[in-house]
């Protein structure tokens, strides 16, 4: 299972490898980055077909979360494209914003890997 | 006659209870007790929990006075306990208003020191509160010169403070001080302008459906008095307040009293008396109560008339016992008072003496060197008030760009939080995994044998691990340090400086600190510097700090406009020239970097703005620079930009 994980924080990439070393390890879930909104869509427009769920902060600067969920919902219409919002304001605002935009889920940050992968697991299955 | 007029007088008087304890000026009205209490709850900053304290109290007033005393009471003493200075006047307020029922000599007592704070603060808003608060207590008295100057003092603050909704009580309690001395006409237009701007902004009305009412009634307009009434009544319920509730049905008493419909009477009577006793606003239930007796003696039912005439004498002796005690001491005010006015006019009519005797000059040498010795003193005198005046505006300054500063702080706190949190979250996460690579190795001796690849690679991944909470560690580091600066207090020495050498040693410092990150760039340097440029009294650590940040920022800008299009002729360069003007001295900092868009221009001094990459930058240099520049000196930091074409800082500052 391919997971697009978009956060301007770059050192998001290494603690996911090492958060979900075994998971990687045995081949059942590989991660791909992107650093900003618009590298997300880059990435989805070359490997759409891969990925199967997008993890994505919405405080980014440049194209913000809540913008990335709208263009890739409107452009990647089929297959239905999961995507998990992160946001560091638990604020209920955000929330509304992210569902009426079709996400399928809401975490706030610090994020509890251990929620994180009881959801993919769901979301998998 | 005498009696029913003395009763409206009282009925009147209880109006100027409505507007004592006023919310702050956010709107906060609507937050319920509990919610209000639910917040108290939490951890809250000290000075913040003072304010709460303050709306709780506020809150309460309008339902319970002595909860309401209680909240002011705690919120006083936690304000003085830590020192805010804006909080202790809050509160004190507050606890005057509370205080006014029971004790109204300690109420102005209390108002009058919240006054001193508010102005020694320079808090104009509590000012005018105070300026209000005061104003009730002398239309208690019936006062109404002193009350009715009061009153406008605090409107004309409002006014120039455009806070409207104070400006809505103002004008209702103007129009129920000249409804108290039966300027009907003048009570009309203060209360239909209350009105008008009360309903544009959306805000209660209940007082002012009650003042309305009052004037109706007054002028005959039986009929059309009791609709506001009622809208009084009804509008009160809802937002449950029951001193209003109590005016609007001791009102409608009134009127049907009028009317001779006593058994109405007496039904809105007893709401009222019953609204006014379960708020503890005893003029309230002496209005009520005095009603009741002259309804039930109209009926003929002395008994019941007997029950509400001792509630009343009960009543009359609390407040009026205390208001006589007042009224003397409001006396005593006025004789004193009045001593200075006549020494004032005193001192004019001996002015104009000492120049008719000029005039006449012949008077004899012994008058004109009296004359001239006094002269003398006086102008001592109005040396020594204009120092005065001097070092107390001096104070204010001081105090008020201390208050500015934490003003700011406050800004930032929140900004900071957040920013500590994603750093702090990696040294969290990295640390916890490295538990985990720990666990792996040693975890299970019995386990099948070593496996030398995979240690090698737990091994690195814990290398990485540290480095990285080290590199977060001092993410957070530098965050706070930025705070620190924004927060130092005591200002930096200032001594003359020479601008020039300052600029130059800036330059060197920025381009060498560049240059250690990326020995690969180069950029063409040009200083053009005023060889005729006055020493300037500075502080040269803190502008020398605000220079070699305007200076990074056009060696950033000029790199990454390389980086980006790296047009074969662009050749980055950095200019840097003093000059001096005419109130003072001009530094300017151009680049032909990047530039920035309108957007990015305006945004650039808020604090935690920032275009750069997560973990360079702390978006606090140009919004400190821009403090140091403008607070710190007195000085401006301007920017000009264009896309494509560079930028251009300018710090002027006064010689």
């Amino acid at each position: 299972m391919q997971i697009l994980v978009v956060d301007d924080e770059t050192d998001v990439r290494d603690l996911f490898q090492q958060r979900f070393r075994r998971e990687i390890r045995s081949g059942e879930m590989s991660f791909s980055f992107a650093f900003s909104g618009e590298e997300a869509m880059t990435y989805l427009r070359d490997h759409h077909s891969e990925v199967l769920i997008i993890l994505s902060d919405i405080n980014m600067p440049g194209m913000s979360g809540l913008e990335l969920l709208g263009h890739v919902k409107k452009e990647f219409e089929m297959p239905p494209t999961t995507m998990v919002m992160i946001t560091a304001y638990g604020d209920d605002e955000s929330y509304r914003q992210a569902m009426a935009l079709g996400a399928n889920d809401f975490l706030t940050k610090p994020v509890d890997f251990a929620v994180l992968k009881e959801k993919l697991a769901q979301l998998i299955s | 006659m005498r009696f029913r007029l003395s009763l409206l007088v009282l009925l009147l008087l209880s109006g100027f209870l409505s507007a004592g304890a006023v919310p702050l000026p956010k709107a906060t009205q609507s937050r319920s007790v509990d919610s209000l209490r639910r917040v108290l709850d939490r951890p809250l900053p000290d000075t913040l929990r003072v304010i709460v304290l303050c709306q709780l109290s506020d809150q309460l007033w309008t339902q319970r006075t002595d909860s309401a005393a209680v909240y002011a009471l705690k919120a006083l003493a936690l304000a003085r306990r830590v020192g805010y200075r804006h909080g202790e006047g809050e509160a004190l307020n507050r606890l005057g208003a509370a205080l006014r029922e029971s004790n109204l000599a300690r109420s102005l007592e209390v108002f009058q020191q919240s006054l001193r704070i508010a102005r020694a603060t320079q808090d104009r808003a509590l000012e005018a509160q105070n300026l209000r608060s005061i104003g009730i207590i002398y239309v208690y008295l019936r006062d109404k010169r002193q009350g009715l100057s009061y009153y406008f003092r605090a409107l004309k603050i409002d006014e120039e403070l455009r806070a409207e909704r104070r400006i809505v009580l103002e004008l209702s309690n103007i129009g129920l001080a000249y409804d108290l001395f039966d300027q009907l006409d003048s009570a009309r237009i203060f209360q239909e302008r209350a009105y008008a701007l009360a309903r544009r902004l959306r805000t209660p009305t209940n007082y002012i459906l009650y003042g309305l009412g009052n004037v109706a009634r007054k002028e005959g307009k039986l009929d059309e008095a009791a609709v506001f009434y009622r809208k009084s009544i009804a509008e009160s319920k809802k937002v449950g307040h029951l001193r209003s509730l109590n005016f609007s049905y001791v009102g409608l008493a009134t009127l049907y009293q009028q009317l001779g419909r006593l058994d109405s009477s007496i039904y809105y009577g007893r709401l009222g008396c019953q609204a006014g006793q379960t708020n503890g606003f005893l003029r309230g239930v002496l209005n009520a109560s005095t009603l009741l007796t002259k309804d039930f003696k109209m009926r003929d039912q002395s008994d019941s008339a007997l029950r509400y005439q001792s509630l009343m004498l009960v009543m009359k002796d609390t407040l009026f016992g205390q208001e006589k005690v007042m009224r003397l001491q409001s006396l005593n005010y006025l004789e004193q008072q009045r001593a200075q006015q006549a020494a004032a006019s005193q001192a004019a009519l001996k002015t104009r003496y000492r120049t008719y005797a000029l005039v006449a000059g012949l008077v004899g040498l012994l008058l004109l060197a009296l004359l001239l010795g006094r002269h003398a003193r006086q102008q001592q005198r109005a040396k020594e008030a204009l120092e005065e005046s001097l070092a107390e505006l001096k104070t204010t300054q001081e105090q008020l760009v201390q208050r500015e500063k934490m003003a700011f702080l406050g800004e930032l706190t929140a900004g900071i939080a957040h920013e500590l949190q994603n750093p702090l979250n990696f040294v969290k996460n990295f640390a916890e995994v490295s538990t985990d690579l720990v666990d792996e190795i040693t975890g299970d001796p019995t386990g099948p044998a070593r496996n030398p690849d995979l240690e090698q690679e737990i091994l690195a991944g814990l290398k990485q691990n540290l480095q990285k909470i080290s590199q977060h560690g001092q993410r957070a580091t530098s965050i706070i340090k930025g705070m620190l600066e924004h927060s130092r207090t005591g200002a930096s020495p200032r001594q003359a400086t020479n601008l020039n050498t300052l600029v130059e040693d800036s330059l060197r410092l920025a381009y060498q600190g560049l240059r250690t990150k990326d020995k690969a760039f180069t950029a063409q340097l040009t200083t053009v510097l005023a060889p005729d440029l006055p020493l300037v009294s500075v502080a040269p650590m803190d502008l020398g700090r605000v220079l070699i940040n305007l200076l990074t920022n056009a060696f950033h800008a000029v790199r990454q406009r390389q980086h980006e299009e790296s047009p074969a002729d662009y050749q980055p360069e950095v200019t840097v020239s003093t000059r001096a003007v005419a109130n003072g001295v001009e530094i300017s900092i151009r680049d032909n970097g990047t530039g920035m868009p309108e957007q990015v221009k305006a945004r650039i001094f808020q604090p935690f703005f920032t275009t750069k990459a997560v973990g360079e930058g702390t978006g606090l240099g140009l919004s400190l620079s821009h403090d140091v520049v403008t607070t710190g000196h007195g000085g401006r930091l301007l920017v000009e930009s264009e896309v494509n074409v560079g930028t251009e800082f300018i710090v002027a500052l006064p010689a």
